[in-house]
């Protein structure tokens, strides 16, 4: 038997991090951002104790002030992608909006650790978006295009085609052929 | 630069590839160590061994003797420990039936050997960049797949 | 009963009642005032004339006065004051009655004043003419006289006032008395004209009750008439009431002679009595409620009901109606319509049974007639004028005809076999259906009929049937063919056993029976050469031929006969024998158990198949060989696509290295030749991939699978999106279809079409790519194209590039053509080869059309 599922990663991280804090009694606000404002101060044991529950599940505890900013950055432009409602104005105005940095600052900081420029990131972002919904929705391709805010099929399929060599059909195609694949295999 | 060390291994029996491919990544501005390894069956050995610190990107040549890069492949993806590999095949071949059975077997990306060097380079920092963006966000490793 | 009441009019009656005697009181009042008015008249007339009387007194009286002895007596001493009083009295009387007759004329009265004035003037002079002395003289006669001449002049003026009212009373006499003339005719007239008036109204008013009564006395006869004569049930009934004034029961206030009829009740027993006593079944059946309903909504009640009237069913159709107080009640013995009905119900169902009997027939007919093999046919003759036959209609005919003739029941049913079956008229099957038709026979003909150049046998039965003919066919060919081989055959036997032996041995096959009850074997001529000997060179038996066997063998051939004899079956197997000289031969045997007349006897084909397994050992080698070519050719591909690639693409590498580090280092010239060398190991690497992908398309169809082209063409365009737009190039496209393919070998069609004329674009025009697509029947396709099925998906690359010479529109799909200078157009001058065998793999062509300047065309045609 194959169970299909769909998941919601950022609720899941949420619950995780609700559970953890209230397990160990902290008192504590989620921005939502990949962000927890601590109410009081965490003894050196208890934020290990923290660390190492989170870990597991792949929830890292960011020490690094430029790291914290990064992951905020990303959050940030996670959030915007899955906001359809409110089609921002420009990614660089939302970013420093949203974070209260100037772009530039922010665009450099996050090149600076992550290899990436923010607006390649975004666009990697977005491909793998439109990954999940060619995978587990039954949206077609102006939907898609609708929902990303790209102007037209053509530029959604072009960027794909760009960024990972594959036409969104074969892409597709490819899937489905490895989905059926695993009863197979086992 | 604070970011961690990038752990790449390369399998090639090619000597002038080996040699291309190193020259690249010591021209790539993302601090790596390579492992290399001359055919599958050495890379497998070492993937197996234990107590080892996985690497964080396998280049896999398709045309190897002894174990080809497909039965690596296989092997990595049946493997518990090592399933979670990032694998990118590095090949000549652009057949799509090649193509098309890699990604099927659980490459994540598909890099035909360029015919340039500084192509050669492009291409590795390409991959490494989007490795290095799978393993620090939280894009989704089921749908990992890159023809470059 | 009452039938007044149904004629009751009574308004009419009551209207005329009230005429009339308004009309007696009208008549009566004008005779009335008409004698008043007569009587009033006399009354005036007296009145007149007593007036008129006492104008007469009146005139005596003062008349008196002028009289000569009323004046000597007056003048006569003594007495005369008395008799004047006395006078003086009578015409104050006079006067009085005078005043009172004429009070009512005030014409009259005013006269009267003056009159009294001058009586009392007369009065007082004839006083003064009494105080004169009557003395002789002279002076008292003059005095006298005057006072006379006095006394005559009042007199004269009272006379004058007399006759003044005399004639007013004579004017009013006159008038009265014409009055009254007129009134004494008129009043009887009247009288005697209402008289007549009313009379008239009587006699009238007579007549009509009369006739009405008449009228209502006919219609009440023929009412009873009808009551008597009629066959329905007719009762009246009238409600009874109990004491809270509520409906309990209803009285029977007629009943007609029908309730003996049918009912055996006597109408004028149950008249007066009540219903629920006469008709308790009508309590029964709750139809009192109905009645009830009738009477207190004032509606008409229908109603049936069964009764049974002395161990009689019957039925009973009622209409219940409101009339006056009560309820009519009619009914009708319906029973005869219900049998009838029943009769009629029973009939239909039979009918129905019957209908359906016959669509059953129908259907069984239909049933034979699809499932026989014979056709049946059924033509109606159509007679020319002069009453011959000249023509037939296809009334019938059933599926059979189909795999005869190709026709379709449907499509032949009634036209002319002169228009479906022309070949009728001369193979002279129309007269036979003639004959049969005109003389009443029954023919049986046999009839070749030939399709696509075979030959095949009818045999028909042809029957006349009314005015036309039953043709019942069944084919005989194979009877036909087998007639005739059983006769060849005979001839063939005689000729086959003679050339039997002589076959034998040229087939190499020899035979032997073994009978199995005797253990006796006669063996063939043939088998005794394959052994090396002469015909019956040696006595044959089981034992001895084993003797034969290959020592190695002879372990099977013993397994092999010793089950063939417990099972009474054989295999076909293949043992080595040792001929005479030594020779070692391969046999196949085959055999079979007869038993006839209880006896089991065995016989033996033997073969020798020598020849054959070695031919079959050569063949083995061969595939052998055929496979390792395979995987020659395989490794070749892969050396092709892998290590002759490799080299290539190091030097690549390399050049590009040096290019890199030393690039500026080189001199101009060197950089070009470098240049050069890349190109050219470009060039050559496309050439290589090229073949490559023309040596992997196989022909072997394991991969065929559905392919959606329209999913193939959006897959290739947007493969190619970046060459399209790059182009600025349009491309239209009808729906195409879907067939039976490789998709990667559609892929790469489509591609490399599509690449072409992407590629050979004339620089002045806006490219456009046009894909039409239609199906097209084989006859419409290039007559030099070997068609293998029916019909073709036609697709159609339609550019306006700069197109080619049609003249090499076969040379453009041969591989390393190409048409044009390798460096005015990139290419390797495989595509199209490639298309071509992509085509031809799916069973498909593929074709060139150009013109030079105007654009290319590509027609590919696949099997629909």
């Amino acid at each position: 038997m194959i169970l299909f599922v769909k998941y919601n990663l950022n609720l899941m991280c949420k619950t995780f991090l609700k559970e953890h804090l209230d397990a160990l009694d902290i008192s504590y606000t989620l921005t939502g951002v990949g962000e927890v404002y601590i109410k009081e101060k965490l003894s050196q044991e208890k934020k290990k104790k923290l660390s190492d529950s989170l870990k597991k599940y792949g929830i890292e505890i960011l020490t690094n002030q430029k790291l914290t900013l990064v992951e905020r950055i990303k959050n940030a432009i996670d959030e915007m992608l899955k906001d359809n409602e409110n089609k921002p104005l420009k990614l660089s105005t939302y970013l420093s909006d949203t974070l209260n940095y100037s772009y530039t600052h922010l665009s450099s900081i996050f090149s600076e650790s992550t290899y990436t420029s923010i607006e390649n990131y975004t666009i990697l972002r977005k491909v793998d978006l439109v990954k999940d919904y060619l995978c587990n929705t039954n949206l077609t391709l102006t939907e898609i295009a609708f929902k990303l805010n790209y102007s037209s099929v053509a530029h959604l399929s072009g960027q794909f085609k760009k960024t990972t060599g594959l036409t969104p059909s074969s892409f597709q195609n490819i899937m489905k052929k490895k989905k059926n694949l695993i009863p197979n295999i086992k | 630069m604070t970011n961690k060390l990038l752990n790449i291994v390369l399998a090639d029996d090619d000597e002038d590839d080996r040699m291309l491919f190193k020259e690249a990544i010591d021209e790539i501005n993302i601090r790596t160590k390579l492992s290399i390894f001359n055919h599958g069956q050495q890379l497998m050995d070492y993937l197996t061994l234990p107590n080892i610190i996985l690497p964080n990107l396998i280049f896999l040549d398709l045309n190897m003797p002894i174990k080809n890069g497909t039965q690596c492949l296989i092997e990595i993806r049946s493997n518990p420990m090592l399933q979670d590999l990032c694998v990118a095949i590095y090949s000549t071949s652009s057949s799509e039936r090649d193509i098309e059975e890699t990604f099927l077997n659980g490459a994540n990306i598909y890099v035909n050997k360029p015919t340039n060097f500084s192509k050669l380079r492009e291409v590795v920092e390409k991959v490494l960049q989007l490795n290095w963006q799978y393993h620090t966000s939280n894009l989704n490793k089921d749908t990992f797949l890159f023809r470059i | 009963m009452e039938f007044k009441r149904v004629h009751t009019s009574s308004k009419k009656y009551i209207i005329l009642l009230v005429a009339a005697i308004v009309l007696l009181l009208f008549t009566a009042t004008i005779a009335y005032r008409q004698i008043m008015r007569m009587q009033k008249s006399a009354e005036m007339i007296t009145h007149t004339l007593e007036v008129y009387n006492a104008i007469g007194n009146l005139s005596y009286h003062y008349s008196q006065a002028d009289s000569e002895e009323f004046r000597e007596m007056l003048l006569k001493k003594g007495n005369s004051s008395v008799a004047f009083e006395k006078y003086k009295l009578e015409g104050k009387a006079i006067m009085d009655s005078l005043n009172i007759l004429t009070i009512d004329n005030p014409l009259q009265q005013l006269r009267l004043k003056p009159l009294k004035g001058l009586l009392k003037k007369l009065y007082s002079e004839l006083l003064v003419l009494d105080a004169i002395v009557p003395e002789k003289d002279q002076d008292s006669f003059e005095l006298s006289e005057s006072h006379k001449s006095k006394i005559n002049a009042t007199l004269n003026n009272i006379l004058i006032l007399r006759n003044k009212m005399l004639l007013e009373e004579k004017g009013l006499l006159q008038e009265r008395k014409a009055n009254y003339a007129s009134h004494k005719f008129l009043a009887p007239l009247t009288s005697l004209l209402l008289g007549f008036f009313a009379l008239f109204i009587f006699v009238l008013s007579f007549i009509k009750i009369y006739q009405n009564k008449r009228r209502i006395r006919e219609s009440e006869a023929f009412l009873r008439n009808i009551l008597a004569t009629t066959d329905n049930i007719i009762n009246y009934y009238e409600p009874i009431f109990d004491s809270d004034n509520k409906i309990i029961d209803f009285n029977i206030v007629y009943a007609n002679d029908c309730n003996r009829d049918y009912l055996g009740l006597e109408p004028n027993d149950i008249m007066g009595k009540s219903v629920s006593k006469t008709f308790p079944f009508l309590l029964a059946n709750g139809k009192l409620e109905e009645l009830l309903k009738c009477y207190n909504e004032k509606t008409k009640v229908i109603f049936d009901r069964q009764v049974t009237v002395e161990d009689k069913k019957m039925w009973f159709h009622s209409f219940a109606t409101p009339l006056g107080e009560g309820v009519l009640q009619t009914t009708r013995n319906s029973t005869i319509e219900e049998e009838a009905k029943r009769v009629q119900l029973a009939f239909k169902k039979r009918l129905e049974n019957q209908n359906l009997e016959l669509l059953d027939n129908r259907a069984f007919l239909g049933n034979i007639f699809k499932s026989i093999s014979h056709v049946v046919m059924h033509f109606k003759s159509i007679r020319g004028e002069d009453g011959k036959i000249i023509d037939f209609e296809i009334l019938f005919v059933n599926d059979r005809v189909n795999p005869v003739t190709g026709d379709f029941p449907k499509e032949i049913k009634n036209k002319k076999t002169s228009k479906v079956y022309p070949e009728i008229f001369e193979s002279g099957v129309f007269e036979y259906l003639v004959d049969v038709i005109e003389n009443d026979k029954t023919l049986e003909y046999e009839i070749p009929y030939y399709e696509n150049g075979l030959e095949r046998w009818f045999h028909s039965t042809a029957i006349k049937l009314n005015n036309g003919v039953t043709i019942t066919t069944r084919e005989i060919t194979e009877e036909k063919k087998k007639a005739h081989q059983l006769l060849k055959l005979n001839e063939d036997l005689i000729i086959q056993n003679s050339i039997l032996t002589d076959a034998e041995r040229i087939a190499e096959i020899g035979s032997f029976l073994w009978f199995m009850d005797t253990n006796t074997s006669e063996v063939s001529d043939n088998l005794y050469r394959m052994l090396g000997y002469e015909p019956n060179g040696f006595e044959p038996s089981l034992i001895k031929f084993k003797d034969f066997i290959h020592p190695e063998d002879i372990d099977l051939f013993e397994k092999n006969s010793n089950e063939s004899i417990k099972t009474l079956k054989t295999n076909e197997y293949i043992y080595r024998i040792i001929t005479k000289q030594g020779k070692v031969k391969h046999f196949k045997t085959n055999g079979k158990f007869i038993n006839e007349n209880n006896k089991t006897f065995m016989i033996v084909v033997a073969q020798d198949v020598t020849h054959t397994i070695e031919a079959e050992k050569e063949l083995l080698k061969s595939n052998l060989e055929l496979k390792y070519t395979n995987a020659e050719l395989e490794s070749f591909n892969r050396v092709a696509s892998h290590d002759l690639q490799e080299p290539l693409r190091k030097i690549q590498l390399f050049i590009s290295r040096i290019e890199d580090s030393e690039g500026k280092q080189l001199s101009s010239k060197s950089s070009e030749y470098f240049e050069k060398v890349t190109n050219a190991v470009k060039r050559m690497q496309s050439l290589i991939q090229n073949l490559l992908a023309y040596s992997r398309i196989d022909s072997s169809k394991k991969d065929f699978e559905k392919v959606d082209l329209n999913n193939v063409l959006d897959k290739v365009r947007e493969d190619l999106t970046t060459r399209i737009k790059d182009a600025e190039a349009e491309i239209l496209a009808d729906k195409l279809p879907k067939i039976k393919g490789v998709i990667f070998q559609m892929e790469q069609l489509f591609t490399n079409l599509i690449s072409n004329a992407l590629k050979f674009t004339d620089t002045n025009k806006t490219p456009k790519i046009h894909i039409k697509y239609e199906q097209v029947h084989a006859s419409k396709m290039p007559e030099d194209i070997l068609k293998s099925t029916k019909y073709y998906h036609k697709i159609s690359f339609i550019d306006n590039g700069i197109g080619f010479d049609s003249e090499h529109a076969e040379k453009i799909f041969e591989v390393f053509q190409r048409l044009h200078q390798k460096t005015e157009y990139s290419g390797t001058g495989i595509g199209l080869a490639i298309c071509k065998k992509i085509a031809e793999n799916h069973n498909g062509y593929i074709l060139a059309d150009g013109t030079a300047g105007v654009g290319a065309e590509f027609i590919i045609y696949l099997p629909a």
